[in-house]
């Protein structure tokens, strides 16, 4: 069992690896039903919109971020807030890592809340906050 | 002030909400977005280990049905963007073609679990739009909505969606 009372401002946890294919953004497409090009079609995202690649949707951001805490929260709680933006362009094929912080301990309703974000290499990609809530 | 977007004519479409049928999320589509995203969390792939924990079936990932862009059939492809995107982008009245659009912050509130097999309603209110000068690309025009996610009734997320709109010139 997680304790609340084990968990402390500043702790980090254990950072995600990730590398999204191009066959992974593109089933990302498909199960949004998003027929925005700069996730499929280099030649458009590069030429056209002046991207370095295909781009990383700003939902998978998030929910690689999602994937960090549901596997931290366990079954001992759940996530109860995301807020995210894309501030970089993530790419397909790179190593893509997910990182969380923890801000805030709310002992009353067993909230802790944590700085989010996602990088490759020194580019940042996603950046926000979220929360948890543990139960019990 | 950008050519292409003035914020004043949009005004009158400022509080107008937007109710949308999603449909049922089934549990083959819980794991084709869990395997999109490469999440092995067993709750979306084990039907067992999910009532185990209490849930009535494979747990939908909190962030899929904000997600999903076009909730029926879609647009038709002859009416589809040059950039891929429907023209709407969920307001009216659209955009100027030449205008790109992105996603900006997202605002999610997950306010309980929905299961596989439950089926969405989603209302969408059109809560802003707001103009700001960019470093490089000119002015640039946000728009916000706020949109609810409801199975039978029930509250399951809460999306303050902002998008950012410029002019590629």
């Amino acid at each position: 069992m997680r304790l609340i009372d084990d968990i402390s401002v500043g702790d980090r946890l254990d950072t995600l690896e990730k590398t999204f294919t191009r066959p992974q953004l593109f089933r990302f497409s498909a199960i949004r039903w998003n027929p925005h090009r700069i996730h499929y079609d280099p030649m458009y995202a590069t030429e056209e919109a002046d991207h370095p690649d295909v781009l990383i949707h700003g939902p998978l951001h998030e929910a690689a971020i999602q994937q960090l805490l549901m596997n931290w929260v366990g079954t001992e709680g759940h996530l109860v807030e995301l807020n995210c933006r894309t501030v970089g362009r993530g790419i397909p094929e790179q190593p893509y890592f997910v990182e969380a912080e923890v801000t805030a301990i709310e002992q009353s309703d067993q909230r802790i809340d944590f700085d989010v974000w996602t990088h490759q290499d020194d580019t940042a990609c996603a950046e926000g906050t979220a929360s948890v809530r543990l139960e019990g | 002030m950008s050519e292409l977007i003035d914020p004043v004519e949009y005004q009158d479409y400022l509080g107008t909400t937007e109710t949308d049928d999603l449909g049922e999320i089934t549990r083959k589509e819980v794991r084709r977005y869990a395997r999109a995203v490469e999440d092995d969390n067993p709750l979306f792939w084990d039907v067992e280990y999910a009532r185990s924990q209490g849930h009535d079936d494979l747990v939908i990932p909190p962030n899929m049905a904000p997600s999903i862009l076009e909730v029926g059939a879609g647009t038709p492809a002859d009416d589809l963007r040059d950039d891929g995107l429907p023209p709407s982008l969920g307001i009216d009245p659209e955009f100027p073609e030449a205008v790109q659009t992105i996603k900006g912050e997202r605002e999610l509130t997950f306010h309980q679990y929905a299961t596989a097999g439950d089926r969405f309603v989603r209302e969408s209110t059109f809560q802003d739009i707001y103009q700001k000068q960019g470093s490089s690309t000119g002015t640039l025009t946000f728009t916000v909505a706020t949109e609810e996610y409801f199975v039978d009734e029930s509250l399951i997320s809460t999306n303050k969606q902002t998008h950012i709109h410029y002019d590629p010139e």
